[in-house]
């Protein structure tokens, strides 16, 4: 009689651990079955089954959530093109599913390869950019100051404002980095353009535009050279009167 | 190399209905899909799998800051593993178990969280049966919420991968990396523990029903 109970209490034990999956409906065969007849026995493991369902009901119930969902794909997408390949080695070994030691396949780092010379590289991109910023405050700022020191009586309204006739048709331009002087050669020729002299330290190149040969105005230019990958940068080298002024003052 | 076949019959493991099976195969064909490097496979099962890899990290991690961030991990680790993926194994499985690594590893990353207070638990809530059923609920949710906090990650997420995923305990223990037999005392040692937590709000139930 007690070997009997023993075995009914060990069974009541793997039963009672079944439970949860009987709630979840995803029991099967033999498991169900002995569940099943369980239940019609014992009275702890009904009572379990009630708790149980209730903590499902709970659980199930949907939670508010942020639905961001097209965003974080955006941030998704635009990783895939900068990041670099998934290196096995940054993943802890027994972090990895199974499926995943089985190794890195050349097909996806083939693909992820040939998607990356696709792009331009963020790590050569960002800092070209942060560059040119510093390149073209460091143009401006001085002029805009001198302007507001010296400028006088100059001011201009909309009714009369001018454009410095010298410098409406120059651009400034900065190419990306690897761009050969052929390159940049044919970029001018499609432009009409030419360079009036060397690059800055910072590799920012004034060009002037042939005004009988390009094709549209100075802003027309500059909006082309923007969408070409090679120019990183593009501006019209527009002036203020009272700075060419003083320059000619000087 | 060449892409993994998709299955047309059905995945090793739990036997499914027909429309799981359904979207299984679709999700296979996507996973597919990706191994040429088709984004917009991906952006499809991206939108397939972000509301339940949300609540599942949410449910893992209890950290808000840090979901979105696994979720990305765990989809770009399926874009650039696609071809690794066993065509046998059902494609939630796959990605769940990317998703219960990244989130145990974020929330080791982030370091413990602070300690959540369960002072609450311990106050009058006789109240709770004058309320109408929806306060009552989201009181129920906060209960449940706090009660999981005591819990492990690896507690909480065999809790949400039975009653939320509906997934059998051998498909569990796949997910997870361990035994089915570890799966099933986890759930003994959870449902412990929410009992002993959760009796005054079962009690409370009572009342309103």
């Amino acid at each position: 009689m007690q070997h009997i109970n023993k075995v009914s209490d060990s069974a009541h034990q793997e039963l009672s651990q079944l439970l949860p999956w009987y709630v979840n409906k995803t029991l099967q065969g033999s498991e169900l079955k002995e569940v099943d007849h369980h239940l019609t026995v014992c009275l702890t493991c009904k009572r379990e089954v009630v708790q149980l369902q209730k903590l499902a009901h709970v659980v199930i119930k949907e939670g508010s959530l942020d639905s961001a969902e097209q965003a974080s794909f955006s941030r998704l997408k635009k990783r895939l093109h900068t990041a670099k390949p998934l290196d096995m080695q940054s993943l802890p070994q027994q972090n990895r599913p199974e499926q995943l030691k089985i190794g890195a396949s050349d097909n996806v780092r083939r693909i992820s390869r040939a998607r990356k010379q696709g792009w331009i590289n963020n790590s050569v991109l960002r800092p070209a950019l942060a560059m040119a910023a510093v390149v073209l405050l460091s143009l401006l700022m001085p002029r805009y100051l001198d302007t507001e020191v010296k400028l006088g009586n100059e001011f201009r309204t909309l009714s009369n404002a001018q454009q410095n006739p010298i410098s409406a048709n120059e651009i400034r331009v900065v190419f990306a980095e690897g761009i050969s002087q052929q390159q940049k050669g044919k970029i001018l020729k499609r432009i009409h353009g030419q360079f009036i002299d060397n690059p800055t330290a910072q590799g920012v190149y004034t060009v002037r535009l042939d005004r009988d040969m390009t094709p549209t105005d100075p802003l027309g230019v500059v909006g082309m050279l923007r969408k070409d990958s090679s120019v990183i940068f593009a501006e019209p080298a527009y002036e203020l009167l009272s700075s060419t002024h003083m320059e000619k003052e000087k | 190399m060449k892409a993994h076949a998709v299955p047309t019959q059905s995945f090793a493991g739990t036997p499914l209905d027909t429309c799981q099976n359904g979207q299984q195969l679709r999700d296979a064909g996507l996973i597919a899909r990706l191994c040429d490097a088709d984004e917009q496979a991906l952006e499809q099962l991206y939108h397939h799998y972000y509301t339940r890899l949300f609540r599942f990290i949410a449910r893992v991690t209890r950290r808000d800051e840090l979901i979105d961030e696994v979720i990305n991990d765990v989809m770009f680790i399926v874009w650039e593993k696609a071809a690794s993926y066993d065509p046998h194994c059902k494609p939630s499985t796959w990605i769940f178990g990317i998703a219960f690594n990244k989130a145990r590893q974020a929330v080791r990353d982030a370091g413990r969280p602070e300690e959540e207070s369960f002072d609450d638990l311990d106050e009058d809530n006789s109240w709770l049966g004058k309320q109408d059923a929806g306060l009552f609920q989201l009181e129920m949710d906060d209960w449940l919420g706090s009660a999981l906090g005591e819990l492990s990650p690896e507690h909480r997420a065999v809790i949400e991968l039975t009653y939320y995923e509906g997934l059998h305990y051998s498909e569990i223990a796949a997910i997870m990396g361990c035994p089915e037999n570890t799966v099933k005392t986890r759930m003994y040692h959870a449902r412990k523990k929410l009992a002993v937590i959760l009796a005054p709000t079962n009690d409370s139930s009572s009342h309103t029903n």
